[in-house]
């Protein structure tokens, strides 16, 4: 493509525009206001240069706008391709787990209740019993020390197709977009009220995306499970226990 | 070796090198930074040619946070549109040792063919 070098700001972002046509729409708006950013800056900390002046060395600091989308098109490819285009972050608050320990440990039971709460969001109140049903299964399991079988539930791509839970079938509740979705925990920790708080990312697979409020100003969301859900359960657990140990 | 050979093997190099050098320039920093601030704190640091363009550590900084080594917040600015501050999170530390570790022994097993 023959054109000028842009001379302002203005004709930089539409250039840029150019020639990321074709590109995630949010890629584009990515890539506007970051070399918006920047542009702006540049030229109010040189008040005493023209804006003209200011885009002609642009293009050996910044990057003329054909290198710059060149590298959002390669930082794309090269994310999905590392986090499986991982596409939201979340929160989730695994409630009844407190007694699981060790940072694997944590990770594995929030990987498999958090492949759950991926469908929570749509899960029908008569489904809501099969989620309980798991959370008491891999409570349970953790008590006795055994190995649950389910932590590597969602680590294959395949087996993440499959909307059922420990036998606990989740899928006809859910649409098709949220059978396909794969969660991906990327930290995992006690919270302060002891129940296990794990930060994810959702990634998508088979090209299909999963769609939902996810993304709050925070870029993380509790999802699922309230505070006050959690402490009238934590509560029932206790009496159930202090009734028992009579 | 012409031009375009030395800019591919600089890019090649550049793709794993970018973002070790922002974790580790946000993990040195006290406070929250924004792009254009970090780009010239990074052009500040190297004289001559700079070894990447400032506007490809932009996407990079998205991507980071994106798989939760970083975090952001927006903020007001005066001289254009609001302005992305970044912080490295307790996961991207730890990434980052990590990437610390592998990046000098791949510089140590590199010298010792090239010194």
């Amino acid at each position: 493509m023959n054109r000028s070098a842009p001379r302002s700001i203005d004709q930089y972002l539409r250039q840029l525009r150019e020639d990321l046509a074709g590109e995630d729409p949010a890629l584009i708006q990515d890539a506007l206001y970051d070399a918006e950013e920047y542009l702006r800056a540049e030229v109010a900390a040189h008040p005493e240069k023209a804006e003209a002046d200011i885009l002609e060395i642009i293009a050996s600091t910044y990057g003329a706008p054909d290198e710059v989308a060149a590298a959002y098109r390669d930082t794309e490819i090269k994310v999905k391709a590392a986090m499986t285009t991982p596409v939201h972050t979340g929160r989730i608050l695994v409630p009844g787990c407190r007694h699981v320990d060790g940072p694997a440990n944590l990770v594995d039971a929030a990987l498999s209740v958090l492949d759950v709460a991926v469908g929570n969001r749509v899960l029908r109140h008569r489904r809501r019993r099969a989620l309980d049903q798991y959370l008491a299964d891999l409570l349970a399991a953790r008590r006795r020390g055994s190995a649950t079988g389910i932590s590597s539930w969602s680590r294959s791509r395949a087996r993440a197709r499959q909307p059922a839970v420990a036998g606990h079938n989740l899928g006809a509740a859910l649409p098709v977009r949220c059978r396909r979705a794969a969660a991906h925990p990327v930290d995992a920790r006690l919270s302060r009220d002891g129940a296990i708080a794990c930060t994810v990312r959702e990634g998508t697979i088979g090209g299909a995306s999963v769609a939902g409020p996810w993304r709050d100003a925070a870029g993380s969301r509790d999802f699922g499970w309230s505070k006050s859900r959690l402490r009238l359960r934590r509560r029932r657990e206790l009496a159930a226990s202090s009734h028992s140990s009579k | 070796m012409d031009d375009s050979n030395a800019r591919k093997f600089q890019k090649d190099l550049n793709g794993g090198l970018v973002s070790l050098v922002l974790l580790a320039v946000l993990d040195r920093s006290a406070e929250d930074l924004y792009g254009y601030e970090i780009a010239k704190r990074l052009a500040s640091a190297h004289d001559g040619a700079p070894i990447f363009k400032e506007g490809t550590i932009y996407p990079v900084l998205r991507a980071l946070s994106a798989g939760g080594l970083l975090t952001s917040r927006i903020v007001p600015s005066y001289s254009g549109p609001p302005r992305r501050y970044y912080r490295i999170t307790e996961q991207g530390r730890a990434v980052l040792a990590a990437w610390k570790t592998i990046w000098q022994s791949t510089r140590g097993f590199v010298d010792r063919f090239i010194e």
